[in-house]
């Protein structure tokens, strides 16, 4: 049985007395979209720091593709194969667009590196770039840089805004760029920080059918976010967080009627309905369309 | 050493170590409100210098009491210069190299004033007082250096009680929090921005004065203090004002002592040396300077 | 590195062929520029000038080297000058040992590499002001250092002691070679892996992190390279001048002089250095000479007004110039009949 993508085990970070997170531990296979819910300050964008490497755990440990990188640097934790967005966008300002995701192709994980899984972004051609592996000859590294960087734009859907200052782009765009930039450094485990937030429902659509994608072409992703509706029609397994401890697991439609998941987030009331209900989906092929 | 070598020289790091806070804390208030590091701090310092020698020289003013009216003058500096300059950078919650380079053009532009006003002859404040010293059985303590520990300790009261017992100190601590959190609650931020720099510059332009009863001073007097009040920052962790004390007794103790052993002119590579080995040794004591930290708490 | 452009419609090609011929000119500039300056000699200038133009070059060396750290990598160090002096040290200590010149500027270079990178380990962890006053530190500690090293000549100062007849000439040349090669170093390095890794540590450090760029590598790297051209200037001033010390060398004065060019000039853009210290250089001795008085006054005014105002610098200034008369030409051209 090969190890799980992701192993984490007791996970604990405290900030100046206050628990962040307490004794998380839960695993991850490869190929689904996680989804990880929970109320404001249940920890879930500090366990993405830790497991991003910006951010060292104040106890537990963290296995990915059976490897320990507990507490490794943020740079590290990219070369192994995990890349996060981030909740608010941080692109490159006075880079273009090009420029920001060019960031992410040269300093991610390498080609010869990203064999084993299939965690490229769909790319058809340049499969002798990849038998080549990591020589690093500038000329044509950079050559397929182009190839790549060009794919990513159409992708995330900024191909015609590829010469913009990043600075200039709208909060949308900002977001789609994130998305961008992660993927073109190549993660195995994508971690993926409320990308939906703040967007119209055609946009949010829009992201759920990359996010798709991205799972298609063998990338795992780990999706932190406050729409209940998005978490439900694309996840394979949700895991709830409050106040720091793990709540429950499990496939969508069992989390969504959990009582303790409930009580976290509405309060004990008659107990009717469920959580992210309305649109009554959740088997992970976006039943309401989003809306 | 005899043991009462030792105990001279403990006393003498004591009442170094209160004029390095009182000369200390300026830029941390202005740091904490602000977010800003004022390299003009050195300017300053050696305008606060020449005031005080200017009122003892012309007006006969006792040094000590020309410190205390250093503190009005200076506040109203500060503040005049918050509103003409200052309040034009850009605001940030982290230190900007705007903020940094302005306050850098200012301390030029007060070293040249000083030079044009003052020429570059080293001056020096000599009262009565400066040569004295009280026997106290075998301790020898120059009363001078009594005397400004006194006036530093004083005015480090005065801050604490401003801190802490006062609408504008509570406002102040707030705002060295969160700044956006203050605003939220109420909070004027720029106003209190504008007074706290006023209150930093005061406690610079005094602490100028005090080190002016210690030290012969020119107009580029206060490179080696920007330095010192630097380190005693970082040492003591950035906002927090007991650090401040704290980091001050640590390099007035290490400096004291060490001239047992090192040439006098090796003084500032002491100030570097720790400032390295507090970086090196104890990263979580600086929490503040790494913004990553700063980001999650 | 690409800027928003936004293109399309009738204009769009009168603009294209417009910036087809500034972009022709923009690459032919500075292989004329070069020539130039290599063709000075040739005019028969006095050895006055011949001085000034080597001081100025040794300036622009500086000049765009710091802006590689500063500029590009925005680690604002207020500190170059340990690694001038260093520079001028070893490779007095060179000359004077036989060594010839050339090989004596590669191991002031060398010197300067090792300091940046005992200097850059601890201060890289400092943020933005941190690490500039952390920099003040170390240079202000090297100076007092090399004031009480006897075999140096402590605070009087080290002779240099060449054999054979001074050619100005020779000196001029190597000064124009290296701000040469600093210029090229500067534009190899903007469009390299490296210059785009500087650039997203400068804006954003941690992002940069989260996408693989190793920071506190990266600022090495640039801080090194920086370091080699300002220690290799620093060998030339010494052969020039025949003399160093550490108040001239390791003087604070220095540090701020390197880092005013960039910033007067243009921070973070290729020839904004270039332009900085050639105004600084040419003009430096002037203003002290007219205002002894004032330089540090109409420095520091400088710096307040930039920051305010023009934070591009002079290149910044040109820049929206002529965008404004490229907007009027516009204007004026969309209103013809």
């Amino acid at each position: 049985m090969p190890p799980p993508l992701l192993e984490v085990v007791g996970l604990s970070r405290t900030f100046a007395g206050l628990a962040a997170l307490q004794e998380v531990s839960f695993q991850l296979e490869r190929g689904g979209i996680y989804g990880l819910i929970g109320p404001n300050g249940a920890g879930k964008t500090t366990l993405l720091a830790i497991l991003a490497g910006a951010l060292r755990p104040t106890a537990g440990s963290i296995r990915f593709e059976g490897r320990d990188v507990t507490g490794g640097p943020a740079f590290a934790a990219v070369r192994a194969g995990i890349v996060r967005t981030h909740q608010v966008p941080r692109p490159f300002r006075t880079l273009s667009v090009r420029d920001n995701v060019e960031v992410g192709i040269r300093f991610g994980r390498r080609r010869g590196a990203a064999g084993k899984a299939a965690s490229d972004t769909g790319k058809a051609a340049s499969d002798t770039g990849k038998a080549a592996g990591d020589t690093g000859k500038a000329a044509g590294d950079a050559g397929e840089a182009a190839g790549d960087t060009n794919r990513i734009l159409a992708r995330v859907g900024l191909a015609d805004l590829a010469a913009a200052a990043a600075g200039t782009l709208s909060v949308g765009n900002q977001k789609r760029l994130e998305v961008g930039r992660a993927l073109a450094a190549r993660p195995s485990l994508l971690l993926c920080d409320e990308v939906c937030s703040g967007l119209t429902a055609a946009e949010t659509e829009a992201v759920l059918r990359l996010l798709r994608e991205i799972r298609d072409a063998g990338t795992t992703i780990l999706y932190v976010e406050h729409d209940l509706k998005a978490i439900m029609a694309i996840c394979d397994r949700v895991i709830v967080m409050n106040l720091g401890r793990k709540l429950a697991e499990g496939p969508p439609a069992a989390v969504q009627s959990d009582p303790a998941v409930i009580a976290a987030y509405i309060g004990v009331k008659d107990g009717a309905g469920g959580v992210g209900a309305t649109t009554g989906g959740g088997d992970g092929s976006g039943g309401g369309a989003g809306a | 050493m005899s043991a009462a070598d030792f105990s001279n020289l403990l006393i003498a790091a004591l009442l170094l170590a209160g004029v390095y806070a009182a000369m200390s804390v300026g830029m941390t208030i202005i740091y904490g409100v602000m977010k800003i590091v004022n390299l003009a701090h050195a300017g300053f310092l050696m305008l606060g210098a020449y005031f005080v020698y200017e009122l003892y020289e012309r007006g006969g003013i006792d040094p000590l009491l020309g410190t205390l009216l250093a503190f009005p003058a200076f506040l109203l500096a500060g503040i005049g210069l918050h509103r003409t300059l200052i309040r034009r950078l850009p605001v940030s919650d982290q230190p900007t190299l705007a903020s940094l380079l302005l306050l850098f053009g200012l301390w030029l532009v007060l070293q040249n004033l000083g030079y044009l006003i003052w020429g570059n002859a080293d001056r020096a404040i000599l009262t009565p007082r400066t040569l004295s010293v009280l026997q106290l059985g075998p301790l020898t303590i120059p009363t001078v250096r009594l005397v400004v520990f006194a006036g530093a300790v004083a005015s480090l009261g005065a801050l604490e009680l401003v801190l802490h017992r006062t609408w504008f100190g509570r406002a102040v601590r707030a705002l060295m929090q969160n700044r956006d959190a203050g605003r939220l609650a109420g909070i004027d931020v720029e106003r209190t921005a504008r007074v706290a720099f006023g209150l930093g510059i005061a406690f610079t332009g005094a602490a100028g004065g005090m080190l002016a009863m210690l030290y012969s001073f020119s107009p580029d007097f206060g490179a080696p203090f920007l330095l010192r009040a630097f380190v005693i920052i970082v040492l003591g962790g950035l906002e927090s004002f007991a650090g401040v004390a704290a980091g001050a007794l640590i390099l007035a103790l290490l400096e004291t002592f060490s001239i047992q052993v090192l040439p006098a002119s090796y003084q500032p590579v002491i100030a570097f040396s720790l400032l390295v080995v507090a970086l090196v040794v104890l990263p979580g004591g600086i929490a503040g300077l790494w913004a990553r930290r700063r980001r999650w708490a | 590195m690409t800027v928003a452009e936004r293109g399309g419609g009738p204009a769009a090609g009168r603009r294209r062929s417009r910036s087809t011929a500034a972009g022709i000119a923009a690459a032919g500039a500075p292989w004329l520029l070069g020539a130039a300056l290599a063709a000075v000699p040739l005019l028969g200038p006095g050895p006055n000038t011949i001085r000034l133009l080597f001081g100025t070059l040794v300036w622009v060396t500086t000049s765009v080297a710091w802006n590689l750290l500063g500029g590009f990598g925005g680690q604002v160090s207020f500190g170059f000058a340990v690694f001038y002096g260093l520079g001028a040290y070893a490779a007095a200590v060179a000359l004077n040992s036989g060594l010839d010149p050339v090989s004596s500027c590669l191991l002031a270079a060398a010197v300067a590499v090792l300091a940046s990178l005992l200097i850059g380990l601890p201060t890289f962890r400092l943020k933005g002001p941190y690490f500039a006053i952390a920099t003040i530190g170390v240079s202000e500690a090297v100076r007092v250092v090399m004031t009480n090293v006897a075999a140096t000549g402590g605070a009087s100062g080290y002779r240099v002691m060449e054999r054979g007849p001074f050619h100005q000439l020779q000196h001029y040349y190597s000064a124009l070679a290296l701000a040469a090669g600093a210029v090229g170093v500067s534009i190899l390095l903007r469009r390299s892996r490296l210059g785009l890794a500087l650039v997203a540590v400068r804006e954003d450090e941690e992002a940069a992190a989260d996408l693989g760029v190793n920071p506190l590598r990266t600022k090495l790297l640039a801080h090194a390279v920086a370091a080699a051209l300002t220690g290799a200037a620093g060998g030339l001033h010494a052969r020039y001048a025949a003399y160093v010390n550490p108040q001239g060398e390791f003087a604070f004065a220095i540090s701020v002089a390197i880092l005013l060019m960039p910033i007067i000039g243009g921070v973070g853009r290729i020839w904004g250095p270039v332009v900085g210290a050639c105004i600084y250089g040419l003009v430096h001795d002037e203003i002290v000479a007219a205002f002894p008085e004032l330089h540090l006054l109409i420095y520091g005014s400088l710096l307040i007004l930039i920051v305010l105002f023009e934070p591009a610098g002079v290149v910044g200034l040109l820049d929206r110039w002529w965008r404004a008369l490229g907007r009027r030409g516009r204007m004026r051209a969309a209103a013809a009949p």
